[in-house]
């Protein structure tokens, strides 16, 4: 049975553009102190992002790291400072969908396309190394369509609108609102089928 | 494939999914509330949907990295093409390796109280090449003339015995480093490179010099000594500091676990390599900031290349790989 923990975390608070917006004015005019201390501000959020998006916590680490190269060097270029994590996040998943599409994993999930119920679930292990929750949740995650994927997680952990979302993605608001609600389902799915693998292997079945 | 996954209804799937306050108007929420009152599907849905949610941030957050290498590289770089050219900082530059040339050091007379700040790199010009080939010629001419008049000095063989006898020489490969003969035999004067407040904050590769008097000849390996337990309470006052002070760990794997680093010098880790030191550290550092790592490589690299005859400094930590190796090549032994 699928069952996540009653206990709810805080609900993610994405770093305030408003008051951001004069360190981005100042790290904008060369101030190093003032983008290394948006880097403190937003280094963890978008590591989180990043590491879920691409389903690798040292590939994310390090997508971030060239995310905030690519932030410093392009800042001068930056055109509202208001409206820096918007940016911020635009560079990330721009890093993540070209590593994704570079990855083997674009052959098998189409950028777009929704994924078949038979499709690369991976084989979970044994009985004595039952997942714990976490790694169900990143099983889970790293079965969704890759776009899917990137529009539940600005959601949830960028803590950015729909509207936002398509504004970077350049899609349709329509499309953002279908793709989240479409990737839920495949989020639960999913889980369900994992947690199906895990329940089978325990009482000893198999699972080919 | 059995599941237990609530399907909403298609009409309200959607709305249940938007969960940014601005996702939908007040009147759009309002009507999905009534809706999800009366609806068991949507309402199963919607409870799913914030247990998925609190699973995913629940997820525990991956090892955060330090402020990237190539932007502390590009900050390097910029601020040494302003030194160059006299601004006091460009905003951006071409990308550089951080600390790849270190300026070098003037020789002569230091000031015996007044901090100095290393001064900018000046290109190599072919009139210094001159003037040192005929200041070595004429050292040479006067230590075979006093030979001739003296005979060879007493004592036996050994690397003192070979060197000229005027200017700080680091001759020492085994750990310590000498210099012989001095110009005045009781007092060494060598200079420690600190971090200073504010600058170093800024750019981690600046440091500032403070003098210190080497009781014997093994003036590099004091002056790294020195470092380590860091500025004076009058010197902290002025701004120096050292952020090995407090930082090094207990877990000795030198064999004489009272040292706290040797030194090679012309070495490259275990290869020979004229004109490179190497500082192994004997214990762990522990790097509190994101600069940190870059600020100690800067202090130990001015201060060994104060020394004419070492320009380039390695740096490896107790388990013998790079210092602060952000990106975990080791690539300080590659050269």
């Amino acid at each position: 049975m699928f069952q996540f923990a009653l206990s709810s975390p805080s609900p993610p608070v994405p770093p305030s553009d408003t008051a951001s917006a004069s360190l981005v004015e100042r790290a904008r005019a060369g101030d190093r102190d003032a983008f290394t201390a948006l880097f403190h501000q937003y280094n963890a959020p978008i590591c989180r992002y990043l590491a879920h998006l691409v389903g690798n916590d040292e590939t994310g680490a390090d997508l971030a790291q060239e995310t905030f190269f690519l932030a410093w060097r392009g800042l001068p270029g930056m055109r509202d400072e208001t409206r820096f994590a918007p940016w911020l996040y635009k560079i990330a998943t721009n890093l993540a969908r070209s590593h994704l599409r570079r990855s083997r994993l674009i052959r098998w999930l189409p950028w777009a396309e929704p994924v078949s119920q038979h499709s690369s679930i991976p084989t979970l292990p044994g009985p004595e190394n039952r997942l714990a929750e976490a790694e169900q949740v990143k099983l889970a995650l790293a079965q969704l369509t890759p776009t899917y994927r990137t529009c539940l997680l600005l959601q949830l952990e960028g803590g950015f609108s729909q509207r936002e979302i398509a504004d970077f993605l350049h899609l349709s608001e329509k499309s953002v609102s279908v793709y989240v609600s479409r990737g839920r389902q495949q989020f639960l799915q999913a889980y369900e089928r994992l947690e199906g693998e895990v329940q089978a292997s325990q009482k000893g079945g198999h699972t080919p | 494939m059995k599941t237990s996954v609530p399907h909403p209804c298609p009409a309200w799937a959607e709305k249940l999914a938007a969960v940014h306050s601005n996702d939908l108007s007040p009147e759009e929420r309002t009507a999905l509330e009534v809706h999800v009152a009366s609806c068991e599907q949507c309402r199963a849905a919607q409870e799913r949907y914030a247990q998925m949610d609190a699973a995913i941030l629940r997820l525990p957050a991956p090892v955060l990295p330090e402020l990237p290498a190539k932007v502390l590289a590009q900050w390097a770089a910029e601020d040494r093409a302003a030194r160059r050219s006299g601004v006091v900082r460009p905003l951006r530059s071409q990308e550089q390796p951080l600390l790849r040339d270190t300026p070098t050091l003037p020789d002569g007379p230091i000031a015996p109280s007044r901090p100095e700040r290393r001064p900018p790199r000046r290109p190599f010009s072919l009139l210094t090449a001159i003037a040192a080939v005929l200041l070595v010629a004429l050292l040479t001419t006067a230590l075979i003339a006093s030979r001739l008049h003296f005979g060879p000095p007493s004592g036996g063989p050994g690397p003192q015995n070979t060197t000229p006898p005027t200017g700080i020489t680091v001759i020492a490969t085994q750990g310590t480093a000498v210099i012989s003969p001095s110009p005045t035999p009781t007092s060494h004067p060598v200079k420690v490179y600190f971090s200073h407040n504010p600058e170093s904050y800024n750019d981690p590769s600046f440091v500032q010099a403070v003098q210190r008097i080497s009781p014997d000849a093994g003036v590099a390996t004091f002056a790294l000594k020195q470092l380590f337990l860091g500025p004076t309470a009058d010197e902290q006052a002025q701004g120096y500091f050292s952020e090995f002070v407090g930082n090094l760990g207990n877990d000795n794997v030198c064999s004489d676990t009272s040292k706290v680093f040797t030194l090679s010098l012309d070495h490259r880790g275990t290869t020979p390599e004229t004109g490179t030191a190497t500082v192994m550290l004997c214990v762990s550092v522990t790097i509190p900031g994101d600069l940190s790592g870059f600020r100690m490589q800067a202090m130990i690299t001015a201060t060994l290349t104060q020394f004419p005859n070492t320009k380039k400094v390695v740096i490896l930590n107790n388990q013998g790989n790079c210092f602060n190796d952000l990106r975990g090549g080791n690539n300080c032994l590659q050269g």
